[in-house]
């Protein structure tokens, strides 16, 4: 289980092709400054091509690359006055503001976070305070406006030190609301926010947004089951061979070859055979998300064991196991789901860290044990030792 | 319904003294661990908190200690095989390197 999965999204060094950064000379403003040359245009309105990119990313399309240009941007006619909203340079990120945003102008100042979403940007520290300090002296903000108030979403604040930007550039960081629809009402509001506005949440349709990734990134590990499932099929299939050429003989010779009657006979065992463990993999991916406040215990192993040994239930009732063979599956299903439940931790908005690392030190060494325990019957069967 | 996750791990600590009840820790706190009480600031629920450290890091009188970190089982795990701190990383934030992760 060598998967190496980033909880926190894309984070490679991206190359952006302007795109959707169009540069833009006309302005109102100042023209006797560097900054002016650099500010870029952008709409409050959707292309077909933003928003099949956002499907594909969140398919996992071109995810560790998704991203704008970083600099300052301007929507509406934004003058001296207007307000500057920063964000990251995500373009899921940067389009879900910038959708919010229709019948405003403001300048929106990106940071450039390796394309990775402000929230997990913060956590890493490329959505920080060296980073927007920098940002604020390259694009001349101080050229750019007049006033001194930065917009700053509020889940960038783990990144960012407040009092020291305001201390190195004079401006001052308002943090805003978690999401992005609430920013309209924030503004209008006088920059005040509802105790709603300010806590994240992790509704069933913000979990169900993370499955298809959390799926996707677990192909290697399917990958590799399927193999060691057809490996063992084949192992096993003298069987199948002695089942096709009677089945070949009792058509009197005049029906499907020999060959093809075994090879659809051993694809379809094949399936049989993968489909507990393809289980397996979507009940920790995608049943204990979906689940989640419902299952009890606070551990994710242990829902996903719970989500886990349902689903070995369900195997071991259709397939008729006799016990040893029960338990094999048992034994991989469960632990399969644990730790791809374990792993979701990573895609949630309320683990701690102190909290996961007391679940990885106690769950770890039981997964793995299982597992292995599992697969080692497995071994034993397909040999016929057992 | 409220999600919540294990708790008896948390370890954040306000000192009241310091404090200066500019509530900042409680416009970034993003599980309202905290609340304003007689103009400073107060843990209302510990377990709430995720160990994110925007309080602990926009607190100017430095009156909040959290160890901030990510509450990733696979950054905990790569740090673990690594013998690293828990990284959600996994080196592919370094330009060159293959991304293998994200």
């Amino acid at each position: 289980m060598s998967e190496q999965k980033c909880c926190c999204g894309p984070g490679t060094k991206i190359q952006i092709k302007g795109k959707n950064a169009n540069r833009c000379n006309d302005s109102s403003v100042d023209t006797n400054d560097n900054s002016q040359k650099n500010i870029m245009t952008t709409t409050a309105k959707l292309q077909t091509a933003d928003i099949l990119g956002n499907i594909g990313v969140r398919l996992g399309y071109r995810r560790s690359n998704y991203a704008v240009m970083p600099g300052i941007y301007k929507i509406g006619n934004p003058d001296q006055d207007s307000l500057v909203l920063v964000t990251s340079n995500y373009k899921l990120t940067f389009d879900s503001l910038r959708c919010e945003l229709t019948e405003l102008n403001a300048w929106i100042l990106v940071l450039d976070t390796n394309g990775v979403n402000v929230w997990c940007a913060a956590g890493k520290g490329t959505f920080g305070t060296d980073e927007l300090i920098s940002k604020i002296n390259r694009t001349g903000l101080k050229n750019i406006v007049s006033h001194n108030k930065l917009i700053l979403p509020q889940l960038g604040a783990p990144g960012v030190c407040a009092h020291e930007v305001l201390q190195k550039t004079g401006f001052k960081v308002i943090y805003g609301p978690v999401y992005a629809r609430d920013i309209k009402k924030f503004i209008a509001d006088g920059f005040k926010k509802t105790p709603e506005m300010s806590t994240v949440t992790f509704t069933l349709k913000e979990r169900l947004a993370v499955i298809p990734v959390d799926l996707i990134l677990s192909w290697k590990i399917t990958f590799l089951i399927l193999i060691a499932v057809a490996a063992a099929g084949i192992l096993n299939s003298g069987q199948l061979l002695k089942a096709a050429e009677k089945e070949f003989a009792l058509s009197g010779s005049q029906g499907a070859s020999v060959q093809f009657i075994f090879f659809h006979s051993l694809i379809k065992q094949i399936a049989i055979d993968f489909m507990p463990y393809l289980g397996s993999i979507i009940a920790g991916c995608a049943a204990v998300p979906i689940l989640l406040p419902y299952l009890p215990f606070r551990a994710f192993s242990l829902k996903g064991t719970i989500c886990g040994a349902i689903w070995s239930l369900i195997i071991i009732n259709a397939y008729n196991l006799t016990l040893i063979p029960a338990i094999a599956k048992f034994l991989i299903i469960t632990s399969i789901s644990a730790y791809f439940a374990m792993n979701f931790t990573g895609a949630t908005t309320f683990t701690s860290q102190s909290g996961t690392e007391f679940e990885v030190k106690k769950s770890f060494r039981p997964i793995l044990l299982f597992f292995i325990s599992g697969v080692v019957l497995n071994i034993l069967l397909t040999f016929k030792i057992l | 319904m409220t999600l919540r996750y294990i708790e008896q791990t948390i370890k954040l600590e306000l000192n009241k003294e310091k404090c200066a009840g500019c509530g900042m820790c409680i416009s970034v706190c993003p599980h309202k661990v905290f609340e304003m009480r007689e103009k400073k600031a107060e843990i209302i629920d510990r377990g709430a908190c995720m160990e994110c450290g925007a309080c602990k890091k926009n607190c100017p009188a430095r009156a909040i200690e959290v160890k901030s970190g990510v509450g990733c089982a696979q950054a905990i795990i790569n740090g673990m095989l690594n013998g690293t701190e828990p990284n959600c990383d996994c080196g592919c934030d370094k330009p060159g390197t293959k991304n293998n992760c994200c």
